[in-house]
């Protein structure tokens, strides 16, 4: 090797270990373990990412001294993705967006009993995504310029595409149901603002005043989580109350559940290191977001492994898939962020407000000036990794324990969760409006095989396809396109994801066939549905039809691809002999079971603090609701009822001081001024 | 002049006293901030609020809260109806260009009204104009028609956002400019140039100094123009960029006329609402004398602190800050009002392609 090139080598790992002597030495330590605390707790909670969590933490950087700023943020930044899998293993809500797909392996292995086994395999296989994203930023912080420019508008439409191609390996049993629900999710992605013409879509301006609060709301689109944790978090909470039982269906939890989760993270080491790196390279991209690349690696663990039949029913490497990109990705992330000050992810968004409010500008100059600064970064995330997943290993066995109480008692305490991580989107009635409507569809999808997935999917990238399709064809020809490398692997790979999904449905198609599950009781009610979807297709594209052509076209070609497919599942259902798979009807399942409670009844439960909110405001309503749902429903006694929406009442207001946040009034407060926290 | 002396200390005591009938000790004000955290607003907020909190009477707790509902307009409305009647000063509006474009617009949403407003400090910036070396200009005066027969494209956020700006600009020097919206802000404008999708672009002065002139310097990109800075009623020269011709000053040089007519005006308002003085702190106007007074002066005494303008400097690029009653006023005006043929002129021009 030549003389230089070992310089050079050695000057870099000098600075490399330089900045590990300064984050593990001093009160920098102090500090990043301070954000991986704060980390922690902030993914547990629903609604709360790294984006807000960092948000919180601005005005306290502001100030301080650059590397230990730094170290809090990064020692936050890095564990959310870690800690977020707590809620989506044990409560089938996601902790925040990147936990997503955890979700749909991690709860049923939670009911199995399973839930420390899968809570350590997670965390082993993010710990592994996080420290990969570190090793990968440093090898590549300094080349990695042309591997982004490389990646242009047209890629990333690809890119997107080939996260709507997932779908099909993703969805249920039904591919019409599955694409109506993409769809669905599509025209939710089309609210608010449109990316080419700047006009406002599908905000009932047309039947409504514009300054109708429904409208002003709709104007800003609707909030990832608000659909996220409406499309999981309200059926299967709603599902749990039925039933009222444990999440476990055993009350002994499996023993050894951590020392199985690592045997877990070992034996697919290989699945692991894939997906680590499909995060990395899509979090490398800025533009597309890291919405999609959990459920990008959740459908590349299922298309790659052997025995794919129980994912969705409860397999380990569905979790440990997403689990490995989610962290991953957040590396990945950085790069741009650091080389051209554009940051690849929302987290990343606000840590580049941080850095600036520290006085470190990142951008183009900075890996030539400020190395030892990106150093400092890359330990940080590296340090508070392996922090945080030791913290969350040692918590996993513990917590566990909760999937064995009565989810009766736990409801109430889950649902103001949920109701104040919906309203934490926006801050607005309109969050905790909107969450309730679409958590009453997803209800009836869970019951009729609507795929979820596929709606969220669509959801996530309606706003991509749309925009990069427009303009990749302003920025590019046809013939100009066809020469770029990347983009015409991206249509293979699409291709061979799009052929894998087709596979996969196929085999399904065989087992749903031989089973007798889904006899149908009675089809009115999915041909209920099935109108109320076709009618959302064609009112999407009447209303959309007085707009500008950019602004219409995509809303108009979803609308009536939708209401296409409405008709094919409607045909299907009209000519099928009753027990067909078409007619799918999950109640069929627990027909008959009479310590089932009704339906309504459990979603008027959910839904009943906001009626009682409108009246005497969020805050008091919460607490009151706890209460009585304690002692009359649960039955609990009136002491701990009484602690309970007490304890309640107290974090609120600990939240309302420390997020200077004020909770939706009611029409009491409308007529007195009542004094802080119940105004 | 015994006499003058006497009343401008009997003024100066007036005034003081004044200042110190409002007392702040012990109290939080909230600055409402219609952005979310992190983002260029909300790092101005985040800077400003403990210089006020130093120089506020009493030295109050300055707390930022991010209001997101219904997005910058929602929010601002929301700050209008609750706030709208306050007299005590202790929940100040933080607006931006974002705020201004869609008043200028006449978006029908907007429920606020600049005019029940007092301003009590004001934040500008600027901008430069910038294109790909490949374009082969130097100067835009002397190669504009080089620059003209060139493929132009330039990436939007959209027509009624700061964008505006840009577009009429490159409409009123005649530029074919294929202008391609659906950007997410200017950092994904940037990240288009960069990768060559796009040919023309400008950034804000902060951006541009951070992130673009490294790239001048190493000859990838070139920069051709600003947008000017206000000087006297003028547009003129931006100070930070000697060197660069503004933008009125191009126009006159290529088309041969005055930067005069409906269209200079159009522009000149646009610029001030979007750039000149985007951000504003403001009181609702039904806040007492006093309270108002009382920003103000603590206004002033930021801008005479050499170390908190230091910090802000450094925090936020070196903009030009503006305080004291009449010179706010006037910026106000001219940021947020629009003569009737202006209007006009700017709604049509909105419709066209």
């Amino acid at each position: 090797m030549p003389p230089f090139f070992l310089y050079v080598i050695n000057i870099m790992f000098e600075a490399l270990f330089a900045a590990l002597a300064t984050i593990i030495s001093g009160q920098s330590i102090f500090f990043l373990i301070l954000g991986v605390l704060i980390g922690l707790v902030v993914g547990v909670i629903p609604g709360f990412g790294g984006t807000v969590g960092l948000s919180l933490l601005l005005p306290f950087v502001f100030g301080m001294e650059p590397v230990s700023g730094i170290a809090m943020m990064m020692g936050l930044l890095s564990v959310v993705a870690t800690s977020d899998t707590f809620p989506a293993v044990l409560i089938g809500v996601p902790g925040s967006v990147s936990a997503q797909a955890t979700v749909m392996d991690g709860f049923p292995l939670a009911k199995k009993g399973q839930a420390a086994r899968a809570l350590s395999a997670a965390f082993f296989s993010s710990l592994f995504g996080g420290l990969f994203g570190a090793v990968l930023l440093t090898m590549v912080i300094q080349i990695a310029k042309p591997i982004i420019l490389a990646f242009g508008t047209g890629e990333m439409l690809m890119l997107a595409i080939f996260g709507i191609s997932v779908v099909g390996t993703l969805t249920g049993s039904s591919i019409f149901k599955g694409l109506v629900a993409a769809c669905l999710g599509m025209i939710i992605g089309c609210i608010g603002i449109s990316p080419a013409s700047s006009e406002y879509r599908l905000d009932f301006s047309t039947i409504l005043e514009v300054q109708n609060p429904i409208v002003m709301y709709l104007g800003g689109g609707i909030h990832l989580m608000v659909v996220a944790i409406a499309i999981f978090a309200f059926p299967e909470i709603v599902e749990l109350l039925r039933s009222n039982k444990a999440v476990s269906e055993k009350a002994e939890l499996e023993k050894s559940g951590w020392f199985k989760g690592l045997r877990d993270f070992l034996s697919n080491k290989f699945l692991v290191l894939r997906c680590s790196f499909i995060g990395s390279l899509i979090g490398l991209i800025p533009g597309i977001g890291g919405s999609c690349i959990d459920w990008i690696s959740y459908s590349h663990a299922k298309t790659t492994v052997k025995n794919n039949e129980n994912f969705g029913k409860g397999d380990i490497r569905g979790v440990i898939g997403p689990e490995s990109s989610s962290n991953s990705k957040e590396g990945g992330a950085l790069i741009p962020t650091l080389l051209f000050g554009i940051p690849g992810s929302g987290g990343t968004a606000i840590l580049m407000g941080g850095l600036i409010l520290l006085g470190v500008d990142p951008g183009i100059t900075m890996v030539d000036t400020q190395l030892d600064l990106i150093y400092t970064i890359i330990w940080s995330l590296a340090v508070a990794n392996i922090f945080g997943a030791i913290i969350c290993v040692a918590m996993a066995k513990p917590i566990s324990q909760l999937t064995t109480i009565n989810f009766t008692i736990l409801a109430p305490f889950l649902i103001s969760l949920i109701l104040f991580a919906i309203f934490n989107s926006t801050r607005s009635w309109g969050d905790l409006i909107f969450a309730t409507f679409i958590g009453v569809i997803a209800v009836y999808m869970k019951r009729f095989d609507y795929s979820r997935v596929a709606l969220m999917i669509g959801f996530v990238l309606s706003d991509s396809i749309e925009t990069y399709l427009y303009q990749t064809m302003q920025f590019y020809t046809f013939s100009e396109l066809f020469i770029r490398p990347i983009f015409l692997v991206l249509i293979l790979v699409s291709a061979f994801s799009i052929y894998s999904g087709i596979k996969i449905i196929n085999k399904k198609d065989k087992i749903a066939n031989t089973k007798s599950d889904v006899l149908n009781a009675k089809s009115r009610p999915q041909w209920v549905f099935l109108i109320l979807l076709s009618i959302i297709s064609v009112y999407t594209v009447f209303v959309t039809d007085h707009l500008q052509y950019l602004g219409k076209i995509f809303p108009i070609s979803v609308g009536l691809f939708m209401f296409l497919f409405c008709i094919i599942i409607g045909i299907q259902m009209f000519i099928s002999k009753s027990g067909s798979k078409v007619f799918h009807d999950a109640e069929n399942l627990i027909l008959g079971n009479t310590e089932i409670r009704s339906q309504w009844l459990t979603i008027f439960w959910f839904i009943s603090p906001l009626f009682l909110s409108v009246f005497i405001g969020f805050y008091i309503s919460i607490g009151l609701f706890v209460f009585i749902f304690l002692s009359k429903i649960a039955r609990a006694s009136f002491r701990f009822s009484l602690i309970s929406s007490i304890g309640v009442w107290i974090a609120l207001a600990a939240i309302s001081h420390f997020m200077i946040m004020d909770f939706p009034p009611g029409i009491l407060q409308g007529y007195i001024e009542l004094p802080w926290p119940i105004n | 002049m015994l006499k003058k002396v006497l009343a401008v200390f009997a003024a100066s005591l007036f005034s003081v006293t004044a200042a110190l009938a409002v007392d702040y000790s012990g109290k939080t004000v909230t600055m409402w901030i219609p952005f979310k955290a992190g983002g260029g607003s909300d790092t101005w907020a985040r800077a400003i609020g403990p210089a006020f909190s130093a120089n506020l009477p009493g030295n109050p707790t300055v707390v930022v809260k991010n209001v997101t509902d219904g997005k910058a307009i929602g929010a601002s409305n929301k700050y209008f109806a609750e706030h709208g009647k306050d007299k005590d000063g202790m929940v100040v509006f933080g607006t931006s260009g974002s705020v201004q474009m869609p008043f200028i617009f006449k978006d029908e949403r907007v429920r606020y009204q600049y005019k029940n407003m007092v301003p009590i400090f004001a934040s500008g910036t600027g901008g430069v104009v910038y294109v790909r070396k490949d374009m082969g200009v130097t100067d835009i005066i002397k190669d504009f028609d080089k620059l003209k027969g060139q493929k132009l494209v330039y990436g939007s956020q959209g027509k009624t956002s700061l964008d505006a700006v840009p577009i009429l600009a490159f409409d009123m020097l005649g530029l074919p400019v294929n202008v391609v919206y659906g950007m997410k802000g200017r950092k994904a404008g940037r990240a288009a140039i960069l990768r060559g999708e796009t040919t023309i672009d400008y950034q804000t002065t902060a951006s541009y100094l951070k992130h673009v002139k490294p790239l001048v310097e190493k000859g990838e990109m070139v920069a051709v123009m600003t947008w000017g800075a206000p000087s006297g009623g003028e547009v003129s020269r931006d100070p930070n960029f000697p060197d660069l011709p503004a933008f009125p000053e191009v126009y006159e040089a290529v088309t041969g006329n005055k930067f005069k007519g409906t269209e200079a005006k159009s522009w000149t308002a646009l610029f001030y609402a979007g750039f000149a003085t985007q951000k504003y702190v403001m009181l609702p106007k039904s806040a007492k004398r006093d309270v108002v007074k009382a920003w103000q002066n603590a206004a002033a005494a930021i801008v005479n602190d050499p170390a908190a303008m230091k910090v802000l400097n450094k925090k936020l690029g070196k903009y030009d800050q503006v305080t004291g009653s009449k010179a706010l006023k006037s910026a106000l005006k001219k940021a947020t009002s629009i003569d009737s043929k202006s209007e006009k002129f700017l709604q049509s021009w909105k419709d066209t392609k």
